[in-house]
C-alpha cells in the first residue's frame, strides 16, 4: 500500500529522500562504526590484546557479565509474571500497572541511579539500617545489579504483553480443561507459544543490562577495577586519553551490539513466521 | 439428571450475563443453547466448564455439586470455535495430551496412550494426519481434532462452544451430520452452543432459547418450532411477517380475515413466509390482494415480495420454484393470498427486538 503510494510520487522525491536517508545512516552510524575498529586497532593487534587483556579492563568484563547474568534472569521471570498477571486476569489497578512498566523508559538513566542512592546509600532511607547490618548496597555490586534491573525492566514484559494479549486464553483454557495444573499449563502451552517473543525480549534485556551507563555510573560510585562496569571502564580510560585502550574495549561492546542485533532479527522473523501459523 | 443449574447468576461489570438461570440437562442428550448474540449463551457454557464462576447459584453433576470444582477435575471436554489446537504439537501429542500430563497414578502406559489415540483419530477419520502439525490442516479437520482431544480424557460432559462458527457452510453441514452420528454413537451428556437455529434444529435433542441473560423456552426441535411460547422465540427461529391487526371474523386465527377493524383490540399476527400461498385468482373470496414488488430465485425455493395496495403492507412469501413456474407467476404480476397458518400473540406477550 505505501509502496504503491510512493511509487506515485515523482520519482525525484524518492531519489532525494533516499539520498537524505543514506547520508544521515552513514554520518551517524556507518562512518562511527568504522572509527571504532579503526581506532582500536591503529597501534596494532598486539597493542589492542594487551589493552583488552589489562587487568582492569578484564575486571570490567566480569562485573558486566555477572550483572547480566544476575539481572537478566531475574527480568525474564518478572516480566513473563506481570505480562502473564495483564493479559490473563482482570484486577483492579490494572491500567496503572500497565502503564508504570514504561516508567524506566521514561526517566533518566541517572535518576535512576540517583533514586537508589538516596534510598539505600550511606545518608539514605535505609542508610543507617543497612550499615548496621554491615550490608553495603551503593558503590557495590547489589547497587548496580538494582539500577540494572530498574533500568531492562520493561523489556520482556513489552514484548510479551502484546503477543499473549493477541493469542488469547483458549490454548490455557483448553489445556485446563483438559486437566492440565497451572504449572504443566505454563510450561507445555504458554510458553510454546510465547518462546520467540520472549527470547526478543531477553535479547534486549540483555543488551541493556551489558551497555548501561548512566544509572550505572551513579551508584558504582566508580571504584576503579572493582565496581566499573565495561561501559564505564570505557568512560574512565577514555578521560584520560588512553584512547587505544579505551577503543578496544568500545570495540567489544560494539561486537556485542551487533550480535544483539543480528539476533533480535532472527527473532523477529520466528515470531512474523509463528504469526503466520496462527 | 445429567446438569441441574441452579439460580445461575453472572454479571460482567454492569452488564448481567445470566439472570437467574434454572436448568436441567439431561444425562446422555445433546442440548443445543440457542441464543443472539449477547444472550449468555457462551457465559452459561462457560460457567458449565468452570471457565468462568457464577456469581451466585448453583452447578450440579450428576447430583455432585460441581460450582467450586476447580475446570481440571470437572471431567469436562471442551470444543472451542476457533479449534484451540496446540500448534507446536503434532495432531498425535495434541491428542494425546490430556492423558500425558496425568499423575503418575493414573497415567495410562505409552502403549495404551497410543492405541487409545489412533482410536480416536479413526473415529474422527483422520489418523492417517497424525504427524502432521495444526498449521495443516483445514478448519473442519482442526475442530475434529479438537474433538478427539476433548474426548481423549472420557470427560462426563462435552461442552462445544460454537464449534461450527469458524467452518464454511458445506464443511458445517457435513460437520453437524457428523457430530449427530457421534452422539447417537456415544451417547455423551452434551451442551453446544449456537446462534444458528437450524444448526440447533438439525442436531439437538433439546433446545434451550436464551434472550438477554434469561430462558425464553425449552423443548424439543419440534416442540420449539411448532409452538413457540412467545413473538421472541417465533421471530427467532425463522422468518416472519409480522401484522398488527383486529379481527373482524372468527378470533381463533387461521380462518378469520386480518384487517383493521376499528374498535377490537390489537393482536400481533405472526406468520411465516412458507405458509402464504398465492394464487391466480381469488377463487373462493378469502385471499387477501396484492401485487409481487420483487422476487428471488434460492435453489428450489422462491421469495417473493408483495405489496397489499390496500394497507400498504409488505409480505415476505416463500414458495417452491416448481409452483412458480407452473403459475408463471413474475415480478409486477397482480395475485391473491392466502395465510394457511399463522400464530397470534396477545400484546402483553414478552415482546421481542426482531421485527422485520
Amino acid at each position: 500500500m505505501t509502496i504503491t503510494l510512493i511509487g506515485r510520487e515523482p520519482p525525484i522525491i524518492k531519489t532525494v529522500l533516499l539520498t537524505v536517508m543514506f547520508l544521515f545512516l552513514g554520518v551517524f552510524i556507518f562512518i562511527p562504526l568504522v572509527t571504532i575498529f579503526s581506532q582500536a586497532f591503529q597501534s596494532g593487534l598486539a597493542v589492542y590484546r594487551k589493552a583488552i587483556a589489562s587487568p582492569e579492563v578484564l575486571s570490567s568484563i566480569k562485573l558486566t557479565l555477572t550483572i547480566a547474568v544476575v539481572c537478566v534472569p531475574l527480568n525474564t521471570v518478572f516480566g513473563v509474571l506481570l505480562a502473564w498477571a495483564i493479559t490473563k486476569f482482570s484486577f483492579p489497578g490494572k491500567s496503572v500497572l500497565t502503564t508504570l512498566i514504561e516508567l524506566p523508559f521514561a526517566v533518566s538513566p541517572v535518576i535512576a541511579g540517583l533514586m537508589f542512592v538516596l534510598l539505600f546509600g550511606a545518608q539514605g532511607w535505609f542508610g543507617e539500617t543497612l550499615q548496621s547490618w554491615n550490608v553495603k548496597i551503593v558503590f557495590a555490586l547489589p547497587g548496580i545489579a538494582l539500577a540494572t534491573l530498574f533500568v531492562t525492566f520493561p523489556f520482556v514484559a513489552r514484548t510479551l504483553i502484546p503477543l499473549m494479549q493477541e493469542i488469547g486464553k483458549d490454548d490455557e483454557e483448553a489445556a485446563l480443561t483438559l486437566g492440565a495444573t497451572g504449572w504443566q499449563t505454563f510450561f507445555r502451552v504458554t510458553l510454546h507459544n510465547i518462546k520467540w517473543g520472549l527470547l526478543y525480549g531477553v535479547i534486549l534485556t540483555n543488551a541493556r543490562a551489558i551497555g548501561e551507563y548512566g544509572a550505572v555510573a551513579v551508584v558504582s560510585g566508580l571504584v576503579r577495577g572493582e565496581t566499573t562496569t565495561l561501559p564505564l571502564t570505557i568512560g574512565i580510560l577514555f578521560d584520560e586519553y588512553a584512547f587505544s585502550a579505551a577503543f578496544a574495549a568500545a570495540s567489544l561492546l560494539t561486537l556485542l551490539a551487533l550480535l544483539t542485533l543480528a539476533l533480535k532479527t532472527m527473532m523477529e522473523r520466528m515470531l512474523e513466521r509463528e504469526k503466520i501459523d496462527r | 439428571m445429567g446438569i441441574s443449574i441452579r439460580q445461575v447468576h453472572k454479571h460482567f461489570g454492569g452488564f448481567v450475563a445470566l439472570d437467574e438461570i434454572n436448568l436441567d440437562i439431561p444425562e446422555g442428550e445433546l442440548t443445543a443453547l440457542l441464543g443472539p448474540s449477547g444472550s449468555g449463551k457462551t457465559t452459561l457454557l462457560r460457567c458449565i466448564a468452570g471457565l468462568e464462576r457464577p456469581d451466585a447459584g448453583s452447578i450440579h453433576f450428576f447430583g455432585e455439586n460441581a460450582t467450586n470444582k476447580p475446570v481440571k477435575n470437572r471431567g469436562v471436554g471442551f470444543v472451542f470455535q476457533h479449534y484451540a489446537l496446540f500448534k507446536h504439537m503434532t495432531i498425535f501429542d495434541n491428542v494425546a495430551f490430556g492423558l500425558r500430563i496425568r499423575p503418575r497414578a493414573t497415567r495410562p502406559g505409552r502403549d495404551e496412550i497410543r492405541e487409545k489415540v489412533h482410536k480416536l483419530l479413526a473415529m474422527v477419520q483422520i489418523d492417517s494426519m497424525a504427524r502432521r502439525f495444526p498449521g495443516e490442516l483445514s478448519g473442519g479437520q482442526k475442530q475434529r481434532v479438537a474433538l478427539a482431544r476433548a474426548l481423549a480424557v472420557e470427560p462426563r460432559v462435552l461442552l462445544l462452544d460454537e464449534p461450527f462458527g469458524a467452518l464454511d457452510a458445506k464443511v458445517r453441514q457435513e460437520l453437524r451430520r457428523w457430530l449427530r452420528y457421534l452422539h447417537d454413537e456415544m451417547h455423551i451428556t452434551s451442551v453446544f452452543v449456537t446462534h444458528d437455529q437450524e444448526e440447533a434444529l438439525e442436531v439437538a435433542d433439546r433446545i434451550v432459547i436464551l434472550n438477554k441473560g434469561a430462558i425464553e423456552q425449552v423443548g424439543t426441535p419440534e416442540e420449539i418450532y411448532d409452538n413457540p411460547v412467545n413473538p421472541f422465540v417465533y421471530e427467532f427461529m425463522g422468518r416472519v411477517n409480522l401484522f398488527h391487526a383486529r379481527f373482524r371474523r372468527n378470533e381463533s386465527g387461521a380462518e378469520g380475515k386480518a384487517e383493521m377493524a376499528p374498535g377490537q383490540p390489537p393482536v400481533s399476527l405472526f406468520i411465516r413466509p412458507h405458509d402464504i400461498e398465492l394464487q391466480r385468482h381469488d377463487e373462493d373470496g378469502k385471499g387477501i390482494a396484492a401485487k409481487i414488488i420483487a422476487h428471488k430465485v434460492l435453489g428450489n425455493r422462491v421469495r417473493v415480495e408483495l405489496l397489499t395496495p390496500e394497507t400498504g403492507e409488505k409480505i415476505e412469501a416463500n414458495i417452491d420454484r416448481k409452483t412458480w413456474r407452473d403459475s408463471k407467476f413474475n415480478t409486477d404480476d397482480s395475485v391473491y393470498f392466502r395465510i394457511l397458518g399463522a400464530k397470534v400473540y396477545k400484546p402483553d406477550a414478552t415482546w421481542s427486538d426482531y421485527v422485520i
